[in-house]
């Protein structure tokens, strides 16, 4: 693969960006033009040779005289001595395999769990990622999960914590609750709660919920004594939050406020510090809409997500499209779409994508210090974006799945938790998650987004084929120009943004 | 129409600007340029700040003032930045400015609590050096303050040795870690009381050893050597100058003998110039595989380490650090960063030469690498925190503090600042 991968922007600065050197430097017309003589295949100490006094003329540019031409091709080699353009191999760098060892690992390090306390909702939202466009998940059957099941969920990892191969010291590990809506078990949640307070760890424990609010009122005393971190699910005013309604399809609006309000006077320090919001974008709301609604209401900036494109149903395809919104598109029918993304900022998926593209290529920016000091060159890597499993989180659903995730489809667990006890063998995890990047590893190894992948292998269709073909992803050399392009012509259109993102965000 | 350019630095250069002087370094060349005029060192103050990240517009005037005419050409020539004429492209371009970014850093995290900080710590971890007993009957000259600069034995007046059971506490704590290096030292490493024990331990544990001994330590010593399983192991092997090289040669001839001659790595301690022919005449006659020179400050060789261990610019920019090591000395002290060393009074250090951080038996492993990390007093000590590097331009160009800037009482080993 070629290293070196030249973008024009949109007000037409070209750029180099350089896989080895993993920095974007801004190139002359004529470099441009050197690179590509090299590109074609001609000798460029011949050319100049051959170059006459009088230089070269570049079409939009005019001319350079030979003393400038020979200037750049001084700079062309002393990037060649810098190794930018030796040839790029990925295909080793995506080798990286799982090992039963590496799955204990893990395992002793899981700083997320999550129950589905229940899989029934007192709420019938249309986009419900268990709802009626999706088919990917376990039938709804309003189970509760019993609290001998995340016990033994529990002691399992207690085990593994407790170990000499946890790495961590006096961190917080998150328990979390997800539904359905988990506070229709909250029984569990308390026993849960006790259960693990009881536990003397090297490492301590937090408690979070993601709810719709609405039993919120009655259960506060609890959740405030338990500072747990709240996230409510709601969409905006009466209108935005159009989807999200009871089963017999009245709004639930009001009962939802009720709540919010009801916690937001009882417990106004917590909310604060404790309460966030997640808003499902849609077309009964706008980014300008709800940013509005709950600065005024609440002096909050909610997350903004987009209804999940992964797992619909062929027959809902369209009613999808109608209620699907895009982020950007949203923010740019805003009065004042500056304004407003310089407002909401890391909340956007643009500003995160950009994020992203600085973390990645700047050459400044290392996750920790380990990255800092050593090379990570010749380490090899699993294939995609999918982070190795339960290396972010550990969920257990209702019908006693282990998986990696809470979003993915329920047909990819790794263990089961029931009457005996816990499921989950080391190496067949490894075993079973290295057959999955097996199956897409030949497509990344020739695709230049590879180290930005956010593809989620278990969003693919896995089910069947031995070898996956196509990926949503993929970029080939021209494509990734392109995509390199338009995000450098974002930072040049908000060059304030690049020091800003440097100093204030944190990108994980 | 004036004609106008935009004028950029390169972001694979370093930029340094400190009392009135400036430094543009370029990290692919390793050629430096430095600037004391007033009107350049503003330039490049301008095109470093956030607001131009790198590039501003330069008019006809100003590309017509000599002394910015000048600095064009030298910044042109090192091919270090370059003009651009404004009328190529629609607009002002944009460059990514290099300013380390470290997601987790600790000064961030720290004000989330220890919690933050404590997470997935012992990744960090890379090297511990267990100084299992103090005893020695020798008298080398570098005893003392030799494991003050460098690793070494050293030898104290009451006995002292390591509770067998502390080691193994602290060594199993260290499983998850990211441990690449376990040193074993003393005193004298086979007086310890225990010896046999913590070989037996040692065989099972299975990150990388290294035993270190004075190579008067190993006379003898065979079958203790011989206990010590050979996978992932190696040996260092201090010499101290002048050598008795006829008990050198019996030591080299019995690590042969045990099939340990790769594995050995022998540590001269010089302390003056003429010791580096003789140890190298004495390294030839006995064809040592691998050897490695330590000098030694004792105190009144001072000349001695301004011709050997002081730098001069020209040998700093030699030595062509990357970017990525420049920012690595400026969040770090990349040679000391993840190395514990406990001494034979129980003592653990990050750094010998700072303050305790810890009692072995009393505070747990992990105890002792958050305490490090939060307050960072070794592993993070640059350049940035000590006088008098602290003003100069040259800074992170510099090798990271050692112990030698501790022995010598002086931070800055280089003939560059006073």
């Amino acid at each position: 693969m070629n290293p070196t991968i030249l973008c024009k922007t949109k007000k037409g600065n070209t750029y180099l960006y350089n896989f080895n050197l993993n920095q974007f430097v801004l190139v002359h017309p004529v470099m441009v033009h050197l690179l590509g003589l090299a590109k074609s295949g001609a000798n460029l100490a011949d050319w100049l040779e051959k170059c006459p006094a009088e230089g070269i003329e570049l079409e939009n540019y005019g001319r350079f005289g030979r003393e400038e031409v020979a200037y750049y091709y001084r700079k062309y080699l002393l990037f060649d001595r810098n190794n930018l353009f030796s040839e790029m191999e990925k295909g080793e760098k995506l080798s990286g395999r799982i090992s039963k060892e590496d799955v204990s690992s893990i395992l002793s390090n899981v700083n997320d769990v999550v129950f589905e306390t229940t899989d029934g909702c007192n709420l019938n939202c249309k986009y419900c990622a268990f709802g009626e466009y999706y088919g990917n998940y376990d039938k709804r059957e309003k189970k509760y999960l019993d609290f001998s099941m995340a016990q033994k969920m529990l002691d399992f990892l207690l085990d593994f914590w407790q170990s000499p191969l946890n790495r961590s010291h006096k961190a917080k590990i998150n328990i979390g609750f997800y539904g359905g809506e988990p506070l229709m078990n909250v029984d569990l949640m308390k026993k849960v709660v006790d259960y693990i307070k009881r536990k003397e760890l090297r490492n301590s424990f937090v408690f979070r919920l993601t709810t719709n609010a609405l039993l919120v009122e009655r259960n506060m005393d609890f959740l405030v004594e338990n500072d747990f971190g709240m996230l409510i699910s709601l969409d905006g005013d009466k209108e935005n939050n159009g989807y999200r309604v009871f089963h017999d399809g009245s709004e639930a609006h009001e009962e939802i406020l009720k709540n919010v309000l009801a916690l937001k006077n009882r417990y106004p320090t917590y909310f604060e510090r404790k309460v966030s919001f997640n808003t499902v974008l849609h077309n009964k709301n706008s980014v300008e809409g709800v940013y509005r609604y709950f600065k005024k209401n609440f002096d909050k900036i909610p997350l903004i997500s987009e209804v999940s494109p992964i797992g619909i149903r062929h027959d809902k395809k369209e009613e999808f499209l109608n209620i699907y919104r895009n982020t950007e598109e949203s923010l740019a029918l805003a009065k004042d779409p500056m304004a407003l993304e310089k407002e909401i900022f890391q909340r956007l998926s643009s500003i995160r994508g950009l994020c992203s593209i600085i973390n990645q290529y700047s050459g400044c920016c290392y996750t920790d210090y380990s990255g800092l000091l050593y090379s990570t060159k010749d380490v090899k890597r699993i294939p995609t974006g999918t982070c190795l499993p339960f290396s972010k989180k550990l969920f257990l659903s209702v019908n006693g799945k282990i998986m990696p995730c809470e979003r993915i489809g329920h047909q990819y667990y790794y263990g089961m938790v029931d009457e005996q006890g816990v499921h989950l063998d080391a190496g067949e995890v490894a075993q079973k998650a290295n057959h999955y990047f097996d199956k897409i590893r030949h497509k990344c190894t020739t695709c230049y987004k590879a180290d930005l992948c956010s593809v989620c292998i278990y969003n693919l269709k896995l089910d069947g084929a031995t070898e996956l073909n196509t990926c949503p992803e993929f970029m080939n050399h021209e494509g990734f120009s392109r995509y390199q392009a338009s995000w450098l012509s974002k930072l040049e259109e908000h060059p304030e943004y690049y020091p800003r993102i440097m100093d204030e965000v944190y990108i994980s | 129409m004036k004609k106008s350019s935009w004028f950029y630095l390169d972001p694979y250069v370093h930029i340094a600007i400190k009392q009135g002087h400036a430094l543009v370094y370029n990290t692919l060349t390793g050629q430096a340029l430095e600037e004391d005029s007033p009107v350049i060192v503003d330039l490049i103050k301008k095109l470093n700040t956030k607001k131009h990240l790198l590039v501003v517009e330069l008019g006809e005037e100003e590309l017509n003032n000599p002394e910015i005419a000048a600095f064009v050409g030298r910044v042109r020539s090192h091919f270090s930045g370059d003009l651009i004429d404004k009328s190529y492209s629609g607009g002002k371009p944009l460059l990514m400015r290099p300013q380390v970014k470290v997601q987790k850093d600790v000064e961030e995290l720290k004000k989330g609590g220890e919690g933050y900080v404590g997470e997935e710590i012992m990744n960090y971890l890379t090297e511990i050096s267990l100084y299992i007993d103090n005893s020695c009957t020798g008298e080398c000259s570098s005893c003392a303050g030799g494991y003050r600069q460098f690793l070494s034995c050293t030898r104290g007046h009451t006995p002292e040795e390591l509770e067998i059971e502390d080691i193994k506490r602290f060594l199993n704590e260290a499983q998850g870690s990211s441990l690449f290096k376990v040193t074993i030292l003393g005193g004298d490493i086979f007086a310890y009381s225990k010896f046999t024990e913590l070989v037996g331990y040692l065989n099972k544990y299975s990150k990388p050893k290294t035993f270190h001994s004075h190579y008067l330590h190993l006379e003898g010593r065979e079958e203790e050597i011989g206990q010590i399983d050979r996978a992932f192991t190696s040996f260092s092997i201090q010499v101290d100058v002048p050598v008795k090289e006829d008990r050198l040669a019996g030591v080299a001839a019995m690590l042969a003998r045990l099939g340990l001659s790769q594995d050995a790595h022998y540590l001269f301690v010089i302390q003056k110039e003429e010791e580096i022919d003789e140890v190298e005449a004495v390294a030839s006659r006995l064809k040592l595989a691998q050897f490695t020179f330590k000098p030694f400050y004792n105190g009144n060789n001072l000349a001695f380490f301004k011709d050997n261990i002081f730098v001069n610019k020209a040998e700093l920019l030699l030595l062509k650090p990357s970017l990525k090591q420049i920012f690595s000395r400026m969040k770090l002290n990349p040679l000391s960063f993840g190395k514990i060393t406990v001494l034979s009074n129980r003592g653990i250090y990050a750094n010998v030469n700072a303050k305790k951080i810890g009692v072995l038996g009393r505070d747990s492993l992990y105890d002792v690498v958050l305490r490090e990390m939060f307050t960072g007093g070794s592993w993070r000590r640059s350049r940035e925190r000590v006088s008098p590097c602290k003003s100069c331009v040259y800074c992170y160009l510099c090798p990271p503090l050692t112990g030698y800037e501790y022995s010598l009482k002086r931070n800055n080993l280089c003939n560059l600042v006073d």
